[in-house]
């Protein structure tokens, strides 16, 4: 696979951050004066919020069900995602920003409802991060046609909640690694060290899941 | 996991185990993108140019990120869901839930007709929903954390690699007027400039590369002081540039910000660098 092609087309966070808006604008144009916000029940507000559904719920409950794991959860967080967004929208300037500004209030509506409901991350009592060796894959891991969805999602759910949302935000939103740590507020070594460390567990957790290729170790150490 | 590695054995670094600092730049590159080209990828990029090893490893992780970026985006969505969502939000219109505060505290953007509604309910009514709104804000609000000067700094430095060469294109037409540099800065040109849209500290803002009146190069952030819903909070930052100056190797940096606009500067050398992009009287630009 050429290392330059875009990833399915999508926007990356990168791209969707730095390239023209997409699709045609909500409401009036960026540049709104920052003392003039929109009441949230304004046919303005009410318009936009309305294609902000249309275009991303369906991405918004995908992102929901990996971060919970529960489609009942999942609607739930799409759901406040939303209400959420509905009480700030008129703070939204740029159309185009429109799902990047979601999937932060949907991961801050996570952590949040985490950090109420579960004080002490299930997770973090049962699984030990640290546990993962940073080991590069073996080649020919696993069958990329044909990965165990289930497998996915039980690696995700056991892994903290701070890994699971850079390891979401890398491959879900798309960000680089210097994103994450802006938006995240983090150091970039550790960006790296969680990213390197919940991809390496995805790894060994599919590979051990997947029935494996009968191919000859090219090389050891 | 055994240590199998993909890739010919014929290059002499292909025997030696692999350096776990490199597998982390390697996993933090996303696949399609040129992340393996950053500064501080240098010595991914130097084991891609040297070692046919880590050119297989490379496009075995890209594959697997493929893979799994591809199926975690194979979710069936609840039929219904948009319309749903789309009936509670016409309700908490109806039942005033979505009233935002801000709105409610500047006046401007609603109408009169309805200031005068929100009088009219009396200032008891308004005692009650102050309290009401304070406890929801208090307990539902996603949690946000406080960043003080030197946390921002340091987060505006690693995201400029290169002070005054962090813009790759420059956008498209003119910056928007309101993320101007302000008052304190001067300098002799601007080399490139490009909207930002969230990545320092989930703001919207404008990052400049500029040419000082010398040779100094510096990058300056400007964004929104008060970012969205979640976003990391900025309190008590300085009024000047010059009253908190971070140095570090290589690199001066200082924030400040004018009630609206948070502005870091990052500056290739010392704190003389910085100064010289720096307007001491804060006179208009």
């Amino acid at each position: 696979m050429a290392d330059n092609a875009t990833v399915d087309g999508r926007r990356s966070c990168e791209a969707g951050s730095r390239g023209k808006p997409q699709g045609k604008p909500l409401g009036k144009p960026i540049g709104r004066a920052v003392d003039e916000p929109q009441s949230a029940d304004s046919p303005e507000s009410r318009q936009r919020l309305a294609k902000l559904v249309a275009d991303h719920h369906a991405d918004v409950y995908r992102y929901a069900l990996r971060l919970s794991g529960s489609v009942y959860d999942a609607e739930d967080l799409t759901q406040q995602t939303f209400l959420a967004a509905q009480r700030k929208v008129h703070q939204l300037r740029d159309p185009g920003s429109g799902r990047s500004w979601l999937f932060t209030i949907l991961r801050h509506t996570y952590v949040k409802g985490c950090a109420r409901h579960r004080p002490v991350p299930a997770a973090s009592l049962e699984f030990d991060i640290d546990a993962v060796p940073a080991e590069a894959p073996e080649a020919d891991l696993f069958d990329l046609t044909d990965i165990d969805r289930d497998a996915l999602q039980v690696a995700l759910d056991e892994l903290p909640t701070e890994f699971k949302l850079v390891v979401l935000m890398f491959y879900f939103e798309e960000c680089s690694y210097r994103d994450i740590a802006l938006r995240l507020g983090l150091p970039m070594g550790t960006v790296m060290s969680r990213l390197s460390r919940a991809k390496g567990h995805l790894r060994n957790r599919l590979a051990a899941a997947a029935p494996r290729r009968e191919v000859a170790p090219l090389a050891t150490s | 996991m055994d240590n199998a590695m993909p890739g010919n054995a014929s290059h002499p670094d292909d025997t030696l185990p692999i350096d776990p600092a490199l597998l982390q730049q390697l996993d933090a590159c996303r696949p399609g993108q040129r992340d393996h080209e950053l500064p501080e990828m240098a010595d991914l990029a130097k084991a891609f140019a040297a070692s046919p090893r880590w050119t297989a490893l490379r496009r075995e992780v890209a594959s697997i990120d493929r893979a799994v970026m591809a199926e975690l985006r194979e979710v069936d969505v609840p039929p219904g869901l948009a319309a749903s969502i789309q009936t509670q939000l016409d309700e908490a219109v109806a039942s005033g839930k979505s009233a935002p505060a801000t709105a409610a505290a500047s006046g401007a953007g609603s109408s009169s007709v309805a200031l005068r509604r929100r009088w009219l309910a009396g200032s008891a009514a308004a005692l009650v929903a102050c309290a009401a709104t304070g406890l929801v804000a208090w307990f539902a609000w996603p949690a946000t954390v406080d960043l003080g000067p030197e946390a921002i700094m340091n987060l505006a430095r690693a995201a400029c690699g290169r002070p005054g060469q962090m813009v790759v294109r420059t956008s498209e037409g003119s910056p928007p007027a309101r993320f101007g540099w302000g008052e304190f800065i001067t300098a002799r040109r601007v080399l490139a400039w490009r909207q930002l849209r969230g990545e320092l500290l989930d703001r919207d803002g404008v990052v400049y590369d500029l040419l000082g009146h010398g040779q100094e190069r510096a990058t300056l952030f400007v964004v929104e002081a008060r970012g969205p819903l979640g976003a990391p909070a900025v309190e008590h930052l300085p009024r000047r540039p010059t009253e908190t100056i971070l140095t570090t190797a290589g690199s001066a940096s200082a924030v400040w910000t004018d009630g609206t606009r948070l502005f870091v500067l990052v500056v290739a050398g010392d704190a003389s660098a910085l100064r010289a992009f720096v307007r001491e009287s804060g006179a208009i630009a």
